[in-house]
This record gives C-alpha cells, sequence and structure tokens, in this order.
C-alpha cells in the first residue's frame, strides 16, 4: 500500500497548481492512472479521501481515469492495445511488443479551480476624509 | 465567479523523479554503477547479494544499500561479505524513495566506489511506481514463490531490466515449473533476460556476474558509471 504515499504527493502537486494560478479552492481533480503504475485506483481514491480529511481539500473529487496499456507494434507499424497488463502483445496481431507507449502514466490532467469570493471588498465608505 | 478548468500534465511523482534525475546524474559523475533489487520477501534479495558482494570484492570497490521497515538483521548479514553496508529503516513505508537513497549517502565518497547495490524493502507492489537513480533494476522470483507471480505483479516485472530466478538449489524440492515462470515472464515483459542463480551452491553466479560486467560496461560507457579506469570486474 503505497498509495497514501502517491495522495501525499498528489496533494502537493494539487497545492503547488493552486498557488500558481490563485485558486481558492478545487472542486475537482482529474488524474490518469496507466494500468502499468503500480497504483490501484481504488486504493488512492480511499488513501486521498482519508489523506485530505479536514483539510481545505476535504471537498475535492478526485475523479481517476485508468488507462489501458499500448505498445508499439512492430507487425501492424502502428500503436494498438494490448492483450492485457500482464500480456504484452498486440490484441490485434498477437504480436510480443518490447515497446510500451502508454500505461505508465501517473499524471495529474485536469483541476476545477475556484477562483474564492466574487470580487475584493470596496472601499469603506464610512471612512472619514 | 464561475469555476474554471485548468488543464496540466504533471507527474504525481515529480519531486521523486527530480531527486532520482539528480541521483543518477551524480552518481555518473562519481563513476559508480547503480543497481537496484526488488522482489517479494523471502525470494533471496539479502543472500544472492551478499554472495554477489563477496565474489566482487576480491576486484571491485562496491557497498550496499538496504532498505528493511524496522531491523537490521539483512545490514548485518550483508556486512559480513566485508564490504560497506548502510541501512535504511523505512518504518512504516513499504518501498524507498529517492529521497531516503539521497539522505543516506551522506558522507560516503561515491567516487571510490565501482558499483553500489540498493536492495528494496520485500514488496512486489510498491516499489514498481519509484525511481531511486539506479542504472539497472533486478527483479528477482524464487523458486519456492508461484510460477504466476509474474503475472500477478506484472508492473515491477515490467519495470525490471532482468528476472533473476533465485533457489534453483530447491527447485525440484518445490516443483518449480520452470517453463511455467519463464513464459510468465515474457507475458508481462517480452525479451527481458532470465538468469537461474543459487547463491547457496553458487550455480549461475558466474553468468550472473558476466552479465553485470556488461551491463556495467555498455551503460557506464555511456554515462561515465563504470567509465575506462574504474575497476574491472573478473569473473
Amino acid at each position: 500500500m503505497h498509495e497514501l504515499s502517491v495522495a501525499m504527493s498528489l496533494i502537493d502537486v494539487i497545492t503547488e497548481e493552486m498557488i500558481r494560478n490563485h485558486a481558492a479552492g478545487a472542486l475537482s481533480v482529474t488524474v490518469e492512472i496507466g494500468a502499468l503504475s503500480g497504483v490501484v485506483p481504488e486504493a488512492l481514491q480511499t488513501a486521498f479521501t482519508i489523506a485530505t480529511r479536514g483539510t481545505e481539500l476535504a471537498d475535492t473529487t478526485l475523479r481517476i481515469d485508468v488507462v489501458k496499456v499500448a505498445v508499439r507494434c512492430n507487425a501492424c507499424q502502428a500503436v494498438r492495445e494490448a492483450v492485457s497488463q500482464s500480456d504484452i502483445r498486440c490484441a490485434v496481431c498477437g504480436t510480443a511488443s518490447t515497446d510500451v507507449v502508454r500505461g505508465r502514466e501517473l499524471d495529474v490532467v485536469a483541476m476545477e479551480i475556484d477562483d474564492g469570493t466574487p470580487n475584493p471588498p470596496g472601499p469603506d465608505t464610512h471612512s472619514e476624509g | 465567479m464561475e469555476p474554471r478548468i485548468l488543464q496540466v500534465r504533471t507527474r504525481i511523482l515529480k519531486d521523486n523523479d527530480k531527486v532520482a534525475r539528480d541521483l543518477r546524474r551524480r552518481f555518473d559523475d562519481a563513476g559508480v554503477f547503480v543497481v537496484s533489487l526488488v522482489s517479494s520477501p523471502g525470494a533471496g534479495k539479502t543472500t544472492f547479494l551478499q554472495k554477489t558482494l563477496t565474489l566482487l570484492r576480491p576486484s571491485l570497490r562496491v557497498a550496499a544499500l538496504v532498505g528493511d521497515l524496522a531491523t537490521d538483521n539483512d545490514a548485518k548479514r550483508l556486512q559480513e561479505s566485508g564490504a560497506p553496508v548502510r541501512q535504511i529503516v523505512t518504518g512504516t513505508v513499504c518501498h524507498l524513495e529517492a529521497a531516503m537513497v539521497e539522505r543516506s549517502l551522506d558522507g560516503w565518497a561515491l567516487d571510490e566506489l565501482d558499483i553500489l547495490f540498493i536492495e528494496n524493502v520485500g514488496n512486489l507492489v510498491c516499489p514498481a511506481s519509484y525511481d531511486l537513480g539506479e542504472h539497472l533494476r533486478l527483479v528477482l522470483l524464487s523458486t519456492t514463490e508461484g510460477e504466476d507471480k509474474p503475472l500477478k505483479y506484472p508492473t515491477i516485472f515490467n519495470t525490471a531490466d532482468i528476472a533473476i530466478i533465485t533457489k534453483t538449489d530447491m527447485a525440484a524440492a518445490a516443483e518449480f515449473d520452470r517453463t511455467a515462470a519463464v513464459a510468465a515472464i515474457q507475458s508481462v515483459r517480452p525479451g527481458m533476460e532470465v538468469l537461474e542463480v543459487s547463491a547457496r551452491t553458487g550455480a549461475g553466479m558466474d553468468a550472473w556476474l558476466t552479465y553485470l560486467k556488461s551491463r556495467r560496461d555498455v551503460i557506464g560507457e555511456r554515462t561515465g558509471a563504470g567509465r575506462i579506469g574504474a575497476g574491472q570486474i573478473t569473473t
């Protein structure tokens, strides 16, 4: 179970992006998890919920897109889906491939951010002068 | 104000990747070839490494870092080889991260080493996601485990450079199906080289050291790690 470590790194990435974009909050975050990334989506979901509890990201929705393994197939001369993550052959022609082109992702790909209060407070109308 | 969508493409483990890149550069500059070992608990990493260190010691300057959840038992066993060994106690963390390796190198003169081994925590899942800056990653599979381990843990086998089947002296007793094990490895990592060793009897260790030497020459020539003038492996 290293998903908690991954969730902590994910929180760091989200926080950096929020600061960079002057965001007040993040409504949702979308991540791509490759089938060969070594991360289990359900475990990451749970770890994220636990790790964000009581923080400003407690209500942030984590969306996980699982990326299937794809290989460059020499026989087809094309990028093809693999049979499965434990059978790295071209799903079309069955040729084994040493070139995995997708399926190792562990990336943040989108964030839905909130810019905070609509307008800064106006000048104090009761001030003197 | 309406929420807005940011399109980004950021590696979740980018901080680890950066430390690993810096480490690899440091290893290259120091001319030290770095090899990591991963396996399930009990696959024989420590015995294999102990034997490897002992066989390499006469001609090469070797050292090891060993990750362990709680004890320093493995480090003590490796020290019997006479090589310098450092322990990384990971506590509750089930894998090594690049920053742990970086911290554990404090005060070590890397340029006085030829090969540094990093023994990861016994675990076939978590270490797969973390680059440690190594040049070569070995995955070990013992004859006493199920032959379908690679199919159950494809990521770790797919991210490793070579598979080493250990405890071949126990293959008959364990009714180990060699053909099935090699087929499973080839299924998750087509073309992967497979070596078979018994650290206890020494069978297969020559072939392993020859492989190690050739990888060190090839990778070292490209990166500087194991450059000409550094120690030579004699098998």
